[in-house]
């Protein structure tokens, strides 16, 4: 867990698994910087630090603190709610889905990982990331512009 | 003993998890070699043993993820089976079952560990 490499996306992943983790990291550090958390408490020890992940992939069923678990403590942080989850799971339980959904997970991929098919999501999450950071400046700066609006008709009346 | 024989003699699809792994194969040697050194299956075993049924179903649990990610089909699937019968009925694995992922781990690791003598 070190300091952000130049250029590249940091990626939080946590699974409780070594060896899923470390191939989910080998298939990823090419394109993005990837933290490697091995337990929930691991993973919110790091997020409460100076730096946060761009994205979190978080397996689901872990000991101790669980994915679900995790989830809902990021997503009711200040600072931390707008990090894009996507959930691990080997589990195809419509329950689970809906649960973690209804708690703010944003997609799902099933173990054991594909690459391709990780990587596209992760882009996917990313993107809608990044509109959704735009969207909230061009807001601001559209409430500025209103503001000045106000202000002349106030000024003219 | 060649990459391909190997994974085919460990039950791995290579077509398969050649997809799955973009083409980086590997990746997928690299921590198939690893695998005799993982924990999950050890500590399946010390929780069937000590009658701990939610541990051993967690365990169990775990060594389906690695083996899935890895590729072992066969210790996949008896795996799987043994978690979802767990889950099911709450039960501790019968001895039937464990003793059959006991064979097919037993197999797999001495196959990694021959290929890993030759490297």
């Amino acid at each position: 867990m070190g300091a952000k490499e130049i250029g590249k996306k940091r990626v939080l992943v946590v699974d409780d698994d070594a060896i899923s983790l470390a191939i989910v990291e080998a298939m990823l550090d090419e394109e993005y910087e990837v933290i490697a958390a091995k337990s929930g408490l691991q993973a919110l020890g790091y997020l409460q630090g100076s730096s946060t992940p761009d994205i979190i992939l978080l397996d689901m069923l872990m000991p101790g603190t669980s994915g679900m678990e995790v989830l809902k403590t990021l997503k009711s942080t200040e600072g931390l709610r707008q990090i894009p989850v996507i959930f691990l799971t080997s589990m195809d339980d419509v329950d689970f889905k809906l649960e973690g959904f209804t708690n703010g997970a944003d997609d799902f991929l099933q173990k054991p990982v594909h690459a391709e098919l990780m990587k596209l999501k992760i882009r996917r999450q990313l993107y809608i990331s990044q509109l959704k950071q735009e969207n909230q400046i061009l807001q601001k700066k559209l409430q500025v512009i209103r503001n000045k609006i106000d202000q002349l008709f106030d000024e003219e009346m | 003993m060649e990459l391909d024989i190997f994974l085919q003699k460990a039950g791995v699809d290579k077509q398969e998890a050649a997809g799955r792994f973009a083409g980086r194969i590997e990746i997928l040697e690299k921590f198939l070699l690893k695998f005799p050194e993982d924990a999950a299956y050890g500590t399946m075993l010390e929780n069937a043993a000590q009658g701990k049924i939610e541990e051993t179903a967690g365990s169990l649990h775990t060594l389906k993820g690695v083996t899935g990610n890895l590729g072992l089909q066969k210790l996949h699937q008896l795996s799987a089976a043994g978690v979802q019968y767990m889950r099911e009925t709450q039960r501790m694995l019968p001895e039937a079952d464990l003793e059959q992922i006991r064979q097919e781990y037993v197999r797999v690791v001495g196959v990694i560990r021959e290929y890993r003598s030759e490297k």
